[in-house]
């Protein structure tokens, strides 16, 4: 009996150090920690940040926030939630351009800024990796690999 | 141009078959090509799903109402598309006269993110009267070049079957229409035609005209044989010495020549239609000619005999031998044939030769052979007779004293005598010397002896002699005999006779003349 606790404690050890590292790198979806959403499903992450919608589905208005093209977190960001590249998200975006629709979000170089906006703006949705997780933020969202 | 000519027909024909297969033809083939339209629309709205899938499965994703119309103009831009209708949760948009038919076709559209998330769907409906009116005008398109292709053929294969074959055979026909049987006129074969079945036939139709040549004149050479064996036959008959004469079963004259006209006329007879059955009015002894015929033509063999005709009292008896032939010919027409040779001639000379022979020259009655001949034939008959035989008396001295030519002149007056007192059927002859032989058919002892009284007084009677102015006489001496009660032969008749007259010589008792030779035993 005891052997087997102890290759189980070993075991949930060995996961959680290997986890640790990668874990730390996952991406998240956070909002304002005064937004009043407590979670949000994939597809309303999509809608959101694809411009289905421009709101959350309490009603209020959703202020998405996103990094520059430059960015590498963008690429795994659509990589990880639609399967796209962000060429392919750009030419969605120009596509609807063309029949007069315009993407209604904050652009922020790197994620630092993207967490200032975050944190100052009320209603506002974003994502960033966990590691840089802090108490102003709310997850609403965690995107799996 | 001929209503029921060859070529006529052939357009006739191949017209009606162009316009019946033409016809049948282009409505299956509107059918086929329908159906086919009607797939390749399907396909085609199918691609043009596909096209337009992205933008919208965008538009119905966001339901956006611009994108959404900007999708419905673009296909209803399509003519095969009647109308298209775009649904989603929120959003219902279709195109003007928007209706559903049986071949609509439904495409579910899903989010361009999430490949399991339907976000509406999209209806097409195609436009059957376009893709109608499609098939129907490419069958026509297609008829019009089936026409046109079949009009070309059509007038090919008259023009090629008007030069290979019409025309040839009209041409034979026509040649051949103006070619007189008999003559050696021949068919061309028409140019290109030399190993085709018209070279054939006309080869047998120039075998069938030699043929039918060479027959004509056969036919004339044979005609021209008849007509000269015919003409030397009609010369022959014509021309013939002897009567000819062609007569029906009946009697009736059929064919007659020049030689018989001229018979009638010696016979003082006048041209007549018929002279009786074998012309038997003609002959002396009608009788004896139907025997003749009877015997022998029934026989079916021919008859022939010399025979006496009919002839005047003041002309010289004709005698003919005729034949008579029945001939049948081929088509059973029964004819006597009756050939006439005149043999007067012959048969008088021959008469006066048998007189010659049978007469005794000085008397004129007949001399012994004559009188055998004739005893021998009532012989042969068995004709009973009495046969009598005289010698005169006192006719040795007469000769002695007044000479030969007055016991000539005595024997001559003497037959004259008995001729007086015998009957037509009796027969005097002068035996020999003062000699008599009569032979008396058909008598009794009673008229012998009446006849022999006769006969007596007549030789009795004295015969004047200018020469030596006195009359003198004769006696005679009867020997009789009887055929057949007596005797049965010619020379024992004589004999018998002979005995019977002799007797009377030697009783010289000079009342008693007659002695009959049964009365001697």
């Amino acid at each position: 009996m005891m052997t087997r606790i102890i290759i189980i404690v070993f075991s949930l050890l060995a996961i959680l150090s290997l986890k640790a590292g990668a874990y730390s790198e996952q991406l998240v979806i956070v909002v304002h920690k005064d937004t009043p959403i407590e979670s949000l499903t994939k597809s309303e992450v999509i809608d959101i940040f694809m411009g289905k919608y421009t709101a959350y589905p309490n009603g209020q208005k959703a202020l998405a926030v996103e990094l520059t093209d430059q960015h590498t977190l963008k690429e795994r960001f659509y990589r990880q939630l639609i399967g796209r590249s962000v060429a392919s998200v750009n030419a969605y975006w120009a596509r609807l351009k063309f029949a007069g629709r315009k993407r209604n979000a904050e652009v922020k170089d790197t994620q630092d800024e993207v967490i200032e906006y975050l944190r100052t703006t009320p209603l506002s949705i974003g994502y960033i990796t966990v590691a840089k997780l802090d108490d102003n933020l709310k997850v609403v969202y965690q995107i799996d690999e | 141009m001929n209503k029921s000519g060859l070529i006529i027909r052939l357009a006739v024909v191949v017209l009606f078959a162009a316009i019946a297969v033409g016809t049948i033809v282009s409505q299956v083939f509107f059918r086929i090509t329908y159906l086919n339209e009607l797939e390749a629309g399907k396909v085609k709205i199918e691609q043009l799903y596909k096209t337009v899938s992205t933008t919208a499965s965008i538009a119905t994703y966001l339901e956006d109402k611009e994108l959404v119309e900007e999708v419905l103009n673009g296909l209803t831009s399509n003519h095969i598309i009647s109308s298209v209708a775009i649904q989603t949760a929120r959003l219902n948009t279709t195109s003007p006269d928007h209706q559903l038919s049986e071949n609509s076709q439904t495409f579910a559209l899903f989010s361009p993110f999430e490949r399991d998330r339907q976000v509406g769907s999209l209806v097409i409906t195609p436009n059957i009267s376009h893709i109608r009116e499609r098939a129907s005008k490419i069958s026509w398109d297609n008829q019009l070049a089936i026409t046109i292709q079949a009009t070309i053929i059509t007038l090919t294969i008259i023009v090629i079957a008007f030069a290979v074959v019409t025309r040839p055979i009209l041409s034979i026909a026509n040649r051949l229409h103006q070619i007189k049987p008999g003559t050696s006129d021949q068919l061309k074969i028409p140019r290109f035609h030399q190993s085709s079945e018209i070279g054939q036939l006309v080869r047998d139709i120039n075998g069938l005209l030699k043929k039918t040549q060479k027959q004509f004149v056969d036919e004339r050479l044979l005609r021209q044989q008849v007509e000269k064996l015919s003409k030397h036959f009609k010369l022959l008959f014509e021309n013939s010495t002897s009567p000819i004469v062609l007569t029906e079963p009946n009697g009736n004259i059929i064919l007659y020549n020049k030689a018989f006209v001229n018979l009638l006329a010696r016979l003082h007879l006048p041209l007549q239609q018929n002279f009786g059955e074998y012309m038997r009015d003609l002959f002396e002894d009608s009788a004896q000619i139907d025997n003749l015929i009877e015997d022998s033509v029934s026989m079916g063999e021919f008859a022939s005999g010399e025979f006496r005709l009919k002839y005047n009292a003041d002309d010289k008896p004709m005698w003919v031998h005729a034949v008579f032939n029945e001939t049948v010919t081929d088509d059973y027409h029964e004819y006597m044939q009756i050939t006439l040779h005149d043999i007067s001639l012959r048969r008088q000379q021959v008469e006066q030769l048998n007189k010659k022979a049978y007469t005794d020259k000085l008397t004129n009655l007949l001399n012994r052979r004559g009188a055998e001949k004739h005893i021998s034939s009532l012989i042969q008959q068995q004709t009973s007779f009495a046969l009598l035989l005289l010698d005169l008396n006192r006719f040795k001295p007469i000769n002695d004293v007044y000479g030969h030519d007055v016991g000539d002149q005595m024997l001559v007056y003497v037959a004259n005598q008995l001729m007086k007192s015998l009957r037509n059927t009796d027969i005097l002859s002068r035996w020999g010397g003062d000699e008599f032989v009569i032979v008396l058919p058909h008598v009794n002892d009673n008229l012998v002896n009446d006849i022999c009284q006769n006969i007596k007084s007549h030789i009795e009677k004295p015969l004047f002699i200018a020469d030596a102015n006195e009359s003198i006489s004769v006696g005679v001496s009867i020997g009789v005999t009887f055929y057949p009660i007596e005797k049965d032969t010619l020379s024992s008749l004589i004999k018998a006779a002979d005995t019977a007259m002799y007797s009377l010589k030697e009783s010289r008792k000079s009342e008693k003349f007659l002695a009959f030779y049964r009365d001697l035993a």
